[in-house]
């Protein structure tokens, strides 16, 4: 019985600390009209541990495929490419954002709607996860 | 001594063929060059397919014109652009929005059918009239226009992607051009452009 209360401590305590190892803000979903198959996701991630974390994929029920990607002007040219990861290194912090990178999402399964919430999964490196809810605005 | 009257011969035209043959060759090279320097050449006053039908640029003469190439996958150039000229169209008189209209021409009738950028454009602005034509003829407009851009294929769920310039282009009453946004434009530049396009005499 001692070792399951300590367990679920340590399970607990596991869940909080990671929480604040990494902390999401700002995570929003660009407004797009409904003949839109695409849009795309924004957010701040924090990295409060001492060792760089890597994004590695989003998972959420509201488009076939999720691709991270990164956006850059090229030869006055607006050039968009998919990214294997993004890397928030250690004390530090990533801001996906217009322009830059960002979370892309392809396939929308039904359209996006202004101040609607959608669910997502972070998956980062080393199996860690985090729950994120964006909001649609644009 | 015939023998040889008859290789001198067979030399010469040996010698004529080679010459035909270069010459040929020359004509033809320059006939290919001229066909490929039309194939390339930019188009002004071109005519693409509307929801409701062929539309040339002529047929807006006497309204100021903006144009815009894009593509309906693109995730933010293209949405933040037409948000911003519909900005600035909702500031306009009834007067002023009767003589505007944004042009909006895809770089990819691929995957761009008519009724679905008819539905995009739309929900931005009724002023914004969708345009479709043969990505060949398309480049040529573009080319036109100082607008570049060029398909690249991707792994992953996208198949492809197109690079793709965002000039913001607005002509005159005359067809001409008047300004070129460039890369960056808002809705007050866009405005302040639609409304110095106005002040110039019919």
């Amino acid at each position: 019985m001692m070792k399951l209360v300590t367990l679920m401590t340590v399970a607990m305590w596991a869940t909080l600390s990671l929480a604040d190892d990494l902390e999401i803000s700002k995570s929003v979903i660009k407004l797009v009209p409904p003949a839109s198959k695409n849009t795309a996701g924004y957010l701040t991630i924090k990295n409060n541990t001492d060792q760089d974390v890597k994004l590695l994929k989003v998972e959420s029920d509201i488009a076939q495929v999720i691709e991270l990607h990164t956006m850059m002007m090229e030869n006055d040219m607006m050039v968009m490419r998919p990214v294997e990861f993004i890397l928030i290194p250690k004390k530090g912090e990533v801001e996906l954002k217009g322009g830059g990178l960002h979370v892309m999402f392809l396939g929308l399964k039904k359209p996006v709607v202004k101040g609607g919430k959608v669910e997502a999964k972070l998956i980062f490196n080393e199996g860690k996860t985090q729950r994120v809810h964006f909001v649609v605005n644009d | 001594m015939w023998d040889v009257e008859e290789e001198s011969l067979s030399m010469k035209s040996k010698i004529i063929i080679f010459s035909l043959t270069i010459f040929l060759c020359l004509m033809g090279k320059f006939a290919w060059n001229e066909v490929r320097d039309a194939e390339q050449s930019g188009i002004k006053d071109f005519t693409l397919l509307s929801p409701s039908g062929p539309v040339s640029l002529k047929s807006y003469k006497g309204k100021i014109v903006l144009m815009y190439f894009g593509f309906l996958n693109c995730p933010e150039a293209c949405p933040n652009t037409f948000t911003n000229v519909a900005q600035a169209f909702k500031k306009l008189s009834p007067e002023q929005l009767d003589q505007i209209v944004l042009l909006f021409i895809t770089l990819d009738p691929e995957r761009d059918d008519l009724n679905a950028m008819k539905e995009y454009s739309h929900y931005f602005h009724p002023n914004i009239v969708p345009l479709r034509g043969e990505l060949d003829y398309v480049l040529r407009v573009a080319k036109f226009y100082n607008a570049k851009f060029r398909k690249v294929e991707l792994d992953g769920g996208m198949e492809y992607t197109i690079d793709h310039s965002l000039n913001l282009l607005i002509l005159n009453r005359k067809g001409e051009l008047f300004s070129d946004l460039g890369q960056i434009h808002t809705s007050t530049s866009i405005l302040a452009d639609i409304e110095n396009a106005f002040k110039e005499l019919p």
